[in-house]
């Protein structure tokens, strides 16, 4: 089972390696960003689509979130509801 | 689990709840007070968890009181009732006691009548449950055939116990045929007889029913004690005795113990992909919470399978009114609820509580 965790932990990949933080309309447009461009477009593509898709599911099923945090070995996402946009903050952790 | 009785009160006014709440824990004999402002919610707890009484307004929004009568009643023959009103006339006391209610009381407003009305719910409380059937209590099902029997009746005894229905067909004071679910005949029969709790009512006879039991009335009703005196054996075997065991939290349901934890207000259990979750405490739509647990779950562990982030430890999510966290180990699912007023700050720690009780 040890052994098993750890060989787990060693795929990890740190896309970020600084915290970093932006913001996101109602549409999953972009306002504000203070993370280097090297981080995937897709990386960011997909979260913005989970956080929006988290807060309106959510919201459909009756409970109704103004943060969220989702934590990773290795990534910790914070995401405020900002007027049916967010404001994300990503960490990464070091496992 | 605690030997103090429970009570659930349901009242759409908070400010009410409080005050029973304060006021009902000081009674003698000291019960447990739960409290709920949603008629759906009221019935999810009484599911999770047997309680002594309940206590229940007639006038609500959404869901009224004689709806949560009509179906507890249904569904908890063996529930103590208390039904409350601002304004009690007759029409809305008639229905309560007709709904199976125990007690119908207008909301107290006079220190002497508050006394009362906890005199009142003390009596509730200590009466001793009793075995038999609602109506004639302290008979069981076997007392009453035998007397329609003796009597060479005819008559249909419609048994209700647990939300399952059964009939027993008696013509001129012989048993022709019986149903339970599915089942006719002599299987049904010894299921019904083998009930211990529940309510009945006569229906008038059904001449016609085709007749599939054959047996005689004794040697029926002899073959039910047999069947009886087996069902309480295998109760006795089944159920282990705390004292005996000297492991009390063995006998607890694990959403049960998780609702213990100050500050949880539901727990959800169940397992990814599957429909229907495994356990709930305090869920309205356990099914619909659920789905959404598993989806969301399901679209973040895909992120995170996607960009090798590592396994995906915990969700917390948190509103105005509501807290939610959601801890996911295999395929397996855990969803607490915290109540609006537990801080941000002490939800990790109370998750600890709960994970250890989860696994």
């Amino acid at each position: 089972m040890g052994l098993t965790k750890a060989k787990k932990d060693q795929s990890i990949k740190l896309i970020i390696t600084k915290p970093g933080s932006f913001t996101v309309d109602a549409n999953g447009n972009i306002l504000s960003s203070t993370l280097p461009l090297s981080v995937p477009d897709k990386f960011i593509e997909i979260i913005i689509h989970n956080v929006l898709e988290t807060f309106l599911t959510a919201r459909a099923s009756g409970l109704i979130f103004e943060e969220v945090i989702i934590q990773f070995i290795g990534l910790k996402i914070v995401a405020r509801e900002m007027r049916g946009g967010a404001l994300i903050h990503l960490t990464p952790l070091k496992p | 689990m605690s030997d103090k009785p429970k009570i659930l009160i349901l009242d759409d006014e908070e400010d009410l709840l409080a005050t029973y709440k304060d006021l009902l824990t000081n009674l003698p004999s000291k019960p447990e007070i739960y409290t709920t402002t949603n008629g759906a919610r009221a019935v999810a707890m009484l599911d999770a968890e047997q309680f002594s009484l309940l206590i229940t307004d007639l006038h609500m929004p959404e869901i009224d009181g004689f709806q949560v009568l009509a179906i507890v009643r249904r569904r908890f023959p063996e529930l103590k009732i208390l039904a409350i009103s601002s304004v009690l006339e007759e029409q809305y006391r008639a229905r309560a006691y007709s709904l199976g209610v125990d007690m119908c009381w207008q909301k107290p407003g006079t220190e002497n009548e508050i006394k009362m009305f906890f005199d009142c719910i003390e009596s509730l409380l200590e009466e001793r449950p009793s075995e038999g059937f609602r109506g004639i209590q302290n008979k069981s099902l076997v007392d009453l055939i035998q007397l329609e029997c003796i009597c060479r009746n005819s008559t249909t005894l419609k048994v209700i116990s647990g939300g399952i229905e059964g009939k027993i067909y008696i013509l001129d004071g012989e048993i022709i045929d019986a149903e339970f679910g599915n089942l006719t005949g002599d299987i049904a029969f010894k299921k019904l007889i083998s009930l211990k709790k529940g309510s009945f009512e006569y229906l008038p006879a059904v001449t016609e029913r085709e007749r599939k039991i054959f047996s005689s009335t004794d040697g029926l009703l002899l073959d039910a004690a047999q069947t009886i005196d087996e069902t309480t054996a295998e109760d006795k075997s089944e159920v282990p005795d705390a004292s005996e065991t000297g492991d009390r939290t063995a006998l607890v349901k694990p959403v049960i113990a998780m609702s213990k934890i100050d500050g949880v207000d539901f727990i959800l259990i169940g397992e990814l992909k599957s429909p229907q979750p495994s356990d709930s405490w305090g869920v309205d739509d356990s099914k619909n919470l659920h789905k959404w647990i598993s989806n969301t779950v399901q679209l973040w562990r895909s992120f995170g399978d996607k960009f090798l982030c590592g396994e995906l430890k915990d969700i917390f999510l948190y509103g105005h009114h509501c807290k939610v966290v959601l801890k996911t180990k295999e395929n397996k699912l855990l969803c607490a609820g915290f109540k609006a007023t537990v801080n941000n700050e002490t939800i990790p720690n109370l998750m600890k509580d709960v994970i250890a009780l989860w696994v």
